[in-house]
């Protein structure tokens, strides 16, 4: 298959959706996105295997949202502590984990949902 | 309060000894012993790890890790919970949750692999080096539910299983009835096109993109670690997979797969064809320059004929001669609730929560009353005019705002079914003329915290096990938001629910995750169904573009109690009532040889 024609049907394939989608109405093109959520489960699940492994007091578990420069999660202990972690949007996630005014986790956020799937050796 | 009188509970065992076909004496003996939580594994007492280092490349298999205990979540409730509800407690309702079940007519022409090839990432359930297991898994997970059907915190009876959609994977006739077959207990051969034979992209040498367990040298998985198992394909596709169903009665809502083509698109007539033809492409470049891009193009009928004429001559590269099966047709919406209407009367019930008035009606949401105190809501959050993720129609709102409150009304605890979740309701994509407004998570959620008899909202489509809490602003009332994994990624877990009345104004939900019953380590060529479905679990674990550990979610998502205030004095809910609806929940048991 000669290159134009070859990048045509990949042009064609990648695209078909979205110009048909163009073509009946915008709210259709931002509905073209995978399944939603997955960076921000993410952080999510790293922020309260952390949590659970240092045996924090939940009360409310944090909640995250993804703001335009950071993912932010919210909580707070049984002991009236808030509890907030910051993390980037860039992969790999970073995460700064504060309870009440002491840090007790800053690292990588993949690391720790690796590690807490894993059986010890 | 006072419980199921002697006289009431003989003229109950006489009522469900005929109905269930069994003997009154063998019935009222069985129901008057103590029921007892069989002693099986349980991701209480036993979970599943990775091991701890990868065995071949960046290939881990899985092990047997420590079981893990409940987790008391207080953040609906907001403060600490009384410990004497341990000894006052009294079960009201224990269900299993089924999810994103995702059956895989892995040879069907329509699948659409080498999207993998065009970005794995974004397209990444195009291909999964388990597909071809599916049903093994769910054969599996069969038989995990029938041993979890006395629940391990209460020993109340197994009272009905739901199902938050993505039962079929491609829209598929076959994968429809493979589905509904397995979980209402028969046999099944996973395959379609030449009996006992593999035919599709896992042997094609021009689909670098799959995995080819035969020889994976040369592909992608190879490379990560996946092993060389000569013989798998066919085993997958020969074998029968015999499934003893489920023993109590089963609903089911539509998820995204099961309302459009890959869970995203409308169906259009070439696609149809195509399904059930003779013709299957290997490459992308192919799938492009022959059904998709035939698909948006709309081309002449002349272009129609020299195309089809061209791939049936074999001129295309890339695309396959593969044995064509019209049972691989695309379902029409309404058929999906016709198959459910079609499905045998026992575990039941007759169309599992749909009835003859929604396929007459085209109306794809149900309510259903599995105790006299509980009520189902099944919704269809699927928006049909593109995209996998979801919305709430208007008119499906104003109806769940209604139910609540006529339910509430009526004394009557309410959980909400539906395939997504808050996290992905916000698809707002409308037809080019018209169309319903869509309400969005936010708005959905506050009116369901305006109705506390709404106690739980159940739901799946992420693939992640996930369970927040709703809390009103004022923190006087909530519900608890429970999304289970699915059957085809990684854990490939489901959960069991038991909602427990605590007698102290409060309300415990119990989840427990949910294995599915084949080991956790695969033992080498081993192509039993228990044996396959081991394997898809290690497959899934490796599919690393699936970030499977995450797929997990934390431990405030898996064995947890989660309190909430019970919206109403619960006192209106008689003991006697409550005995009444186990000991049916116990005879069905009974009738199904769960429970001797």
């Amino acid at each position: 298959m000669s290159q134009p024609r070859f990048f045509r049907r990949i042009f064609a394939l990648a695209f078909t959706p979205v110009i048909f989608a163009a073509l009946s109405g915008c709210s259709q093109i931002a509905s073209l996105t995978p399944v939603s959520g997955g960076p921000l489960q993410t952080v999510r699940v790293a922020v309260l295997d952390v949590l659970v492994q240092q045996q924090v007091p939940i009360l409310v578990a944090p909640v995250c949202v993804l703001g335009d420069t950071q993912f932010t999660c919210e909580g707070s202990t049984m002991d009236g502590d808030s509890i907030l972690a910051e993390a980037t949007l860039s992969v790999p996630y970073s995460l700064v984990l504060t309870v009440g005014s002491e840090i007790i986790y800053s690292g990588d956020v993949q690391s720790v949902i690796d590690q807490a799937a894993k059986s010890q050796p | 309060m006072p419980g199921l009188s002697r006289r009431r509970f003989i003229a109950g065992v006489t009522g469900l000894a005929v109905g269930l076909g069994l003997t009154s004496e063998a019935l009222g003996r069985a129901l008057a012993s103590v029921p007892r939580a069989r002693d099986v594994r349980s991701t209480l007492l036993e979970t599943i790890k990775f091991s701890s280092r990868p065995i071949r490349g960046s290939y881990h298999t899985l092990v047997s890790g420590a079981g893990e205990d409940f987790i008391t979540r207080l953040d609906v409730l907001g403060k600490s919970a009384n410990p004497q509800r341990v000894t006052s407690r009294r079960s009201l309702f224990y269900v299993a949750h089924l999810s994103d079940i995702h059956l895989i007519d892995a040879q069907t022409p329509s699948r659409m692999e080498p999207m993998v090839g065009l970005a794995k990432t974004t397209f990444s359930d195009a291909f999964r080096p388990q597909e071809l297991m599916s049903t093994h898994v769910l054969a599996s997970m069969m038989v995990a539910v029938r041993e979890a059907s006395i629940s391990q915190v209460t020993g109340a009876p197994l009272a009905a299983v739901v199902n938050t959609g993505d039962s079929a994977d491609m829209l598929n006739d076959l994968e429809t009835s493979w589905y509904i077959n397995v979980l209402d207990g028969g046999s099944i051969t996973p395959n379609s096109g030449t009996p006992g034979v593999y035919e599709g992209v896992q042997v094609w040498a021009d689909a670098p993109y799959a995995y080819h367990p035969d020889d994976p040298a040369q592909d992608p998985y190879g490379e990560y670690g996946f092993p060389q198992l000569p013989g798998l394909l066919t085993a997958a596709v020969s074998q029968e997979v015999s499934s003893l169903g489920l023993p109590v009665p089963w609903y089911a809502v539509y998820g995204n797969h099961d309302a459009m083509f890959m869970g995203t698109f409308g169906v259009q007539s070439q696609l149809r064809s195509w399904a059930v033809g003779s013709r299957k492409a290997a490459t992308w470049e192919a799938l492009g320059g022959t059904s998709i891009a035939g698909l948006a193009s709309e081309p002449s009928a002349f272009q129609r004929f020299t195309n089809s004429l061209r791939t049936n001559l074999g001129l295309v590269p890339g695309i396959h001669s593969v044995a064509p099966d019209s049972r691989r047709r695309l379902l029409e919406r309404t058929e999906f609730m016709q198959a459910h209407l079609d499905s045998p009367a026992f575990p039941g019930p007759v169309g599992h929560g749909f009835t003859p008035e929604n396929v007459s009606s085209g109306r794809t949401y149900w309510k259903a009353d599995p105790a006299p105190y509980i009520r189902l809501l099944g919704l269809d959050t699927c928006n049909e005019t593109v995209g996998a993720d979801g919305g709430v129609p208007e008119e499906q709102f104003e109806w769940v705002k209604a139910e609540l409150d006529a339910a509430r009304n009526e004394g009557v605890l309410c959980v909400i079914l539906s395939h997504h979740n808050s996290l992905t309701l916000e698809n707002d994509a409308q037809p080019v003329f018209g169309g319903p407004r869509i309400v969005h998570a936010e708005e959905f959620i506050a009116a369901l915290l305006e109705r506390p008899n709404c106690i739980a909202w159940m739901n799946g489509h992420t693939h992640i096990n996930t369970i927040n809490a709703h809390s009103s602003a004022d923190g006087s009332t909530g519900f608890w938001e429970i999304t289970s994994a699915s059957v085809i990624d990684y854990p490939q877990q489901q959960q069991l629910i038991e909602i427990v009345d605590n007698r102290d104004g409060t309300i415990s939900i119990f989840v427990t995750a949910l294995d599915h019953a084949s080991d956790a380590e695969w033992v080498d060529g081993d192509y039993s169904t228990r044996g396959l479905a081991s394997l898809s679990r290690e497959f899934a674990a490796n599919d690393w573009v699936q970030n499977p550990p995450m797929r997990w979610g934390s431990p405030l998502d898996r064995n947890t109690e989660l309190l909430l205030p019970a919206p109403f004095d619960m006192s209106r809910i008689s003991d006697s009532t409550v005995e009444a609806t186990m000991m049916t929940a116990r005879a069905r048991l009974i009738k199904a040889g769960v429970e001797a």
